[in-house]
């Protein structure tokens, strides 16, 4: 019989459950010794006394142990875990379901105890757990149960669920000790754990007040948070709990859940204490509509109430004498037969499983990355950049994985000699955006196989002329600007490089909404500088769990391109202003600069403008280029020295680079630019825009760089003209190539690919 | 132990919220302090249509509505209860009915369907003609007679509809020839949605309601022989002063004095006229007592002439909301506490209507808050500045969540476009105590920039209690409070310089701990020391001093 692990740590269930499994043979069980600090986990504890039958090393146990088995376990506990044991009980926590379908082997029994009315498993399973985990129970359904506590669970459940349904009947534990009970105490004990933290307890208390709240009684159950009522009192030690349970003249139970149950109306059947309740709830199940106790309404429940307070004996020996019939489902002997024979199919499964070893795969693991705008310059870099780590990492980790690199089908934004340096293990697919109707959708995904809502009105689907990116497992998009929905046939992982957005309020409520939306329904969102992460975690609203802060990779730029700090056609030389047409490269400020250090400072240097797009920096009808426009025309300055080369090929670029005295970067705000790093590269220093996220990169690879403010103009022109005199100094600092290469693919492909397995 | 009851007076108008009020929670910390004693009791005197505001009050702020006496009119007036009855019919309900019929119809459905399931089986597999033909027979058949049914309905229907609305025009018509065209003219304002507070006529008629109210309160307040004094927690009611047994008027600040020209902006003569009857107040009363020795000084003695000997000052106890949230029994105390307040914000985001954004605020979210209602004096346009300033010029991101209505304060939704920070500024209003706890506790940072308040504001005990420091306006009650210079320049900013502001909020976040630790160090020491029983102890020897003082008279 295989090892058992028995992920949960409920007090009076795992005493039951613990005797049933060794009475189905099990000599080895293993129960967590750590639990969250969850105030609603008041029925959890610790019991180490399970350890001695594992025959596990020392060391083993000792790692074991120190996981926190509801969340994420390490890989090395996994390891020891799928040697050691063949199935591997949990609750219906979705971090740790998603964390045992991933990385335990074995047979994976979710216990369910029931819903409230009208909420379904089912639904709970589409709501709560992400893609990846829904795909891997899909995927891993033969080896999968729903152990239900009641057997009629599985009735209100979809089709995949009441398949993999196992009756697995909860029982009690303990004696009859009826016999003791005197109920001297004439006050009804009422349980209702946590009013203080519990919305639905606090109703229940409020309502019990409202109707019974004139009757003597006291309250019980833990109360994490102090409830301001004489009444409550809260935990009590075991022995004052037993003579309460002795002495008090009787239990009122409130639910009429008909798929839920607490334990403490049974422990009042066993303390032999009347029980009187309400009807519609699952105790109709156990004890049919004909026990005295049962009440159709709260005010039945108060008349018998009363009469029981005021020493009604003959009701009260009624219903004591019928209510053990509401207690024989739940007796441990009752249960037995039923829970021993679904844990039989269990443990068959279990069987099967380990005959048939662990499910290897097919072929190796394919990723797409998908570019999900017309990138070019640095981003499309980074995003090539992003390509060559993840196939390195895979290579590195022993798990060699395909990438193909996702692009736009639009010629007049790509042509073929953009990809020719995609790194070798990449392949290249180009698609177009697709957009489905929800209809469309939501036969999109049932043909899938995919358990998910398709509510949107619409959604989009990467449509790569073939299967969608269908073949890959995993999508990794570079950025989130996405407008619709993605359909979800893949989980993906997004990188999201800035929120420029908050700082430039230049996108509209929806279309903003829309990226956010889409950033929440990613597995993983991974960004690569604090600055963005916090705006990741405050402004997004992205949960720690699912956000990532990863190194910036930082492209490798070969030195041989030419003489640095000096101008290839002699005299005073040029600096390099890097941009594109883009709101936040802060193009009115950088004009109005430059036309200060021309006009009134007597700039020496020339200015030579390059980056995506710059050929239209004068022609482009955009509202954020006016000003440069205008002071062109007013500036001679300006018309005589600044020079704009355009977007260059890369070779052309690193020339015109290496020539400068400096690079100016003059950006108001975003997740940094390489552009700073390639000068360094080159031996060239930097002038930029004082910023958290360029800071950043500039402590990250030692850069030299001076600083300027880029919302005053004076000041950027002082700036520039006092790069004249310093900037031969500052290349003097330019950290080595060596030093470069520290934050180089080579050195972070380990960190990219761990986040993108975790999402496998 | 004789028990001395102690009488509450309230004349608050139909609708008031007591929840949402400042004086509500005031009364709530008096209330849950005289609920621990067993030698005093209060009984409260207010209008019929207090009653209910004071029950919610009660239930959000978990005081045993046993613990206290209520008297005065029962019943709400006719004319109110018919007023609210129409104001129910005007808000769109879930409709119970509707559902039940959708259920009904749903289960007919299911049923039918299941009948009817073998039979359409086998007519639509059928390989004769004749069960189809006969179907269609039987379908034409209950066309036919379904028909007249069908039409005489929608007849009735829309005839219904006619009747309806012409009984609503001859209505109007009828009110506005018997009652006059000023009557008329506001029963349509008030059919058009107007606030009932904001048509003159119905406030005017409210008065006279209010007036046989309060003559009907009074008459039961004159019978209680056994209530030693009463204690008005604030001057908007003159009718305080009408009572022939001793009473005690509370003053916690006129701010329309102190903000004229701001508040002439808004509430029109409706607030003049409450200006009106504070003065009147001031006027006719003989006894008072206020916050602070500010107020008392400035507003009472200097502005409006009181005599210093007729005020008494009584300092607010600490209000602690700790133990709403702080869970007990975890191995991880404050990290379950963590958890409890988390849950709590992500319920109350989720009730803000309409629906916000993904990621509103996450659950691991920084944020600044201030719990407040929107009022000219609190200050909120500057610290909206200093919030835009940090993150723009900054880059300092915090989010900024607020408690106030901004369906009641357009201008500061108007001024939050103005600042394009809709993405960055969250109005939750109606927090529950509880919830309010919890999102200080989540807070990075409190931050209070009120210009005037009366005694120290409640957001530093709020605040510091749940463990989240705060920054305040410099304002004289919160000099006066905060004795330790050093804490009192690291957390007190110029209000009126949004600079300054920004800057001790920036400082703050950039030294949160050190700050806390500080502030819960003084708390406790300074602070906390003070409670809502030290406070009650003292309104009571205020009373029975009073009491003391007037019984020779009233012998006379």
């Amino acid at each position: 019989m295989p090892g058992v692990m028995w992920l949960l740590n409920h007090g009076t269930l795992r005493r039951f459950e613990v005797a049933q499994l060794r009475l189905a043979g099990v000599t080895r069980i293993y129960t967590p010794k750590r639990f969250p600090y969850d105030e609603g986990n008041l029925s959890a504890s610790v019991d180490a006394s399970l350890d001695a039958t594992l025959e596990l090393p020392e060391d083993d146990l000792s790692r074991l142990n120190a996981q926190d088995w509801y969340d994420a376990p390490d890989d090395e506990a996994w390891r020891i875990a799928n040697r050691s044991f063949g199935i591997a009980f949990v609750g219906f926590f979705p971090r740790q379901i998603e964390a045992v379908l991933r990385h335990f082997a074995g047979v994976v029994v979710i216990r369910v105890f029931g819903l409230a009315r009208g909420v379904t498993y089912s639904a709970l399973i589409r709501e709560h757990l992400p893609l990846s985990t829904r795909i891997a129970m899909r995927d891993h359904a033969r080896r999968l149960w729903f152990a239900t506590a009641y057997d009629h669970l599985a009735g209100i459940e979809e089709p995949f669920f009441a398949d993999r349904a196992c009756f697995l009947p909860v029982g009690l534990s303990g004696e009859d000790r009826s016999a003791e009970w005197r109920g001297d105490d004439a006050r009804v004990f009422f349980v209702c754990p946590r009013i203080g933290s519990s919305p639905y307890f606090r109703d229940v208390y409020d309502r019990f007040r409202r109707t019974f709240g004139k009757l003597p009684h006291v309250i019980g159950g833990a109360q994490p948070v102090a409830v301001d009522d004489p009444a409550v009192i809260g935990y009590v030690p075991r022995e004052t709990h037993e003579r309460n349970m002795r002495s008090l003249r009787v239990m009122y139970y409130h639910s009429r859940e008909p798929f839920h149950v607490h334990y403490h109306p049974f422990e009042a059947i066993q303390a032999g204490m009347p029980l009187v309740y309400l009807a519609g709830g699952i105790l109709d199940r156990f004890g049919g509509t004909a026990q005295p106790g049962r009440c159709t309404g709260e005010t039945e429940a108060r008349r018998k109430l009363e009469r029981i307070l005021a020493g009604d004996r003959a009701l009260i020996a009624r219903i004591r004498e019928a209510q053990p019939a509401l207690l024989a489902p739940m007796l441990a002997d009752n249960c037995a037969d039923a829970w021993q024979a679904g844990f039989a199919r269990i443990a068959r499964s279990a069987e099967a499983a380990a005959r048939a070893g662990a499910p290897g795969r097919a072929r190796a693991w394919r990723i797409a990355l998908i570019v999900p705008v017309g990138y070019r310059g640095g981003s499309l870099r980074g995003a090539k950049l992003l390509a060559e780590a993840i196939a390195a990492g895979s290579r590195a980790a022993g798990e060699p994985a395909e990438v193909v690199f996702g692009h736009l089908d639009d010629a007049s934004v790509y042509d073929e000699r953009e990809f020719r340096d995609l790194p070798a293990g990449v392949s290249r697919r180009p698609f177009r955006w697709k957009t489905l109707q929800r209809d469309e959708a939501r036969r999109s995904v049932a043909y899938a196989g995919i358990d998910a809502n398709v509510e949107a009105p619409q959604y989009a689907v990467p449509d790569d002329g073939a299967t969608q990116f269908g073949d890959c497992d995993l999508w990794v998009l570079v950025s989130d600007r996405i407008t619709l929905p993605l359909l979800p046939l893949r989980p993906y992982v997004m990188v999201v490089y800035d929120y420029l957005q908050r700082y430039l309020g230049f996108l509209d409520p929806a279309t903003n909404h829309a990226f956010l939306a889409a950033q929440h329904a990613a597995e993983r969102v991974i960004v690569t500088t604090q600055f963005t992460f916090r705006d990741a975690r405050d402004y997004a609203g992205l949960p720690l769990a699912r956000l990532r802060r990863l190194p910036m990779l930082v492209p490798a730029f070969d030195a041989a391109a030419g003489p640095q700090g000096a101008s290839e056609e002699g005299g005073p030389g040029y600096f390099v202003w890097t941009t594109n047409l883009a709101l936040h490269k802060n193009h009115a400020n950088a004009a109005q600069a430059l036309a200060i250090y021309y006009d009134e400072l007597d700039g020496e240097l020339e200015c030579r403008v390059t980056g995506v797009d710059t050929e239209r920096l004068l022609t482009a009808d955009l509202p954020h280029l006016a000003t440069l426009k205008a002071l062109r025309t007013r500036s001679r300055g300006f018309r005589r020295r600044v020079k704009i080369l355009g977007e260059l090929p890369d070779r052309a670029y690193r020339r015109v680079l290496a020539g400068g005295r400096f690079l100016w970067h003059a950006g108001r705000i975003d997740n940094g630019t390489f552009s700073v790093v390639e000068a360094a590269w080159l031996g060239v220093p930097s002038l930029s825009s004082d910023y958290p996220a360029m800071r950043e990169i500039a402590a990250t690879n030692e850069l030299a760089i001076e600083w300027m403010a880029s919302d005053d103009p004076e000041a950027m022109a002082a700036a520039l003209k006092r790069m004249e005199t310093q900037a031969a100094a500052l290349a003097a600092r330019v950290p080595s190539a060596e030093r470069l290469a520290r934050n180089g693919v080579s050195h972070h492909a380990g960190a990219y690919w761990r986040e993108v397995r975790a999402c496998l | 132990m004789p028990v001395t009851r102690y009488g509450i007076y309230l004349a608050y108008q139909p609708t008031v919220d007591m929840r949402a009020e400042g004086l509500g929670r005031h009364l709530a910390a008096l209330l849950r302090a005289a609920q621990r004693r067993d030698d005093m009791r209060f009984v409260i005197a207010c209008p019929s249509w207090s009653r209910d505001a004071l029950r919610q009050l009660c239930e959000s702020e978990r005081i045993d509505p046993e613990a206290f006496d209520v008297v005065g009119p029962e019943r709400k007036p006719a004319l109110l209860r018919a007023y609210e009855a129409w104001s129910r019919r005007r808000v769109p309900r879930p409709g119970r009915l509707r559902a039940w019929r959708d259920a009904a119809f749903a289960w007919l459905a299911e049923h039918a369907n299941r009948l009817l399931f073998p039979w359409r089986r086998a007519v639509i597999g059928s390989r004769s003609m004749w069960p189809l033909v006969l179907v269609g027979l039987v379908l034409a058949a209950l066309a036919t007679l379904a028909a007249p049914f069908l039409f005489a309905a929608a007849v009735v229907r829309s005839a219904v509809s006619r009747a309806r609305a012409w009984v609503g025009r001859v209505a109007l018509r009828g009110s506005t020839a018997v009652a006059g065209r000023r009557t008329g003219r506001a029963a349509r304002e008030l059919l058009a949605g107007r606030a009932p507070k904001d048509v003159p006529t119905v406030v005017a008629m409210y008065r006279q309601m209010q007036e046989v109210e309060i003559e009907a309160l009074h008459e039961a307040i004159g019978r209680l022989d056994d209530v030693r004094a009463w204690y008005c927690p604030t001057a908007f009611w003159p009718s305080v002063t009408d009572l022939r047994v001793p009473h005690l008027v509370c003053v916690p600040d006129v701010v329309l004095a102190d903000f004229p020209a701001t508040f002439s902006e808004i509430g029109g003569e409706r607030l003049l006229d409450t200006y009106r009857q504070i003065e009147a107040t001031l006027r006719r009363a003989r006894r008072f007592v206020t916050y602070s020795e500010f107020v008392k000084a400035n507003t009472l003695v200097r502005r409006f002439g009181v005599d210093p000997s007729a005020v008494d000052v009584v300092t607010h106890g600490a209000i602690r909301l700790d133990a709403l949230i702080r869970v007990h029994g975890s191995a991880q105390p404050e990290a379950a506490t963590d958890a409890l307040a988390r849950e709590l914000v992500r319920a109350a985001v989720a009730r803000v209507q309409p629906p916000l954004r993904p990621g509103a605020l996450g659950g691991d979210a920084r944020f600044l808050f201030y719990a407040s209602q929107f009022r000219p004096h609190k200050n909120v346009v500057n610290l909206l500045r200093a919030c835009a300033h940090l993150l723009r010029r900054r880059h300092e991101g915090c989010r900024l969540v607020l408690t106030g209505n901004p369906a009641l304060a357009p201008e500061i939704r108007e001024f939050v476009s103005r600042l394009e920070m809709q993405e960055e500024v969250l109005f939750v209003p109606g927090l529950s105590p509880q919830e309010l706890a919890a999102f200080y506790r989540r807070a990075t940072l409190s931050v209070n920039p009120s210009l005037f308040e009366g005694g120290l504001p409640f957001t530093f005990s709020e605040s510091v209690s749940v463990g989240t420091p705060v920054v305040m306006a410099r304002i004289p009650v919160t000099v006066q409070a905060i004795h330790d210079d050093g804490l009192a320049q690291d957390m007190l900013f110029d209000p009126h310089d949004w600079r300054d502001m920004a800057s001790r909020i920036e400082w703050a976040l950039a030294h949160r701990e050190a700050l806390l630790a500080r502030q819960q160090a003084y708390f406790e020491r300074a602070i906390a020391p003070r409670t809502w029983a030290h406070a009650l102890d003292d309104y009571k020897r205020v009373l029975d001093r009073l009491a003391d003082a007037e019984a020779p008279r009233r012998v006379a």
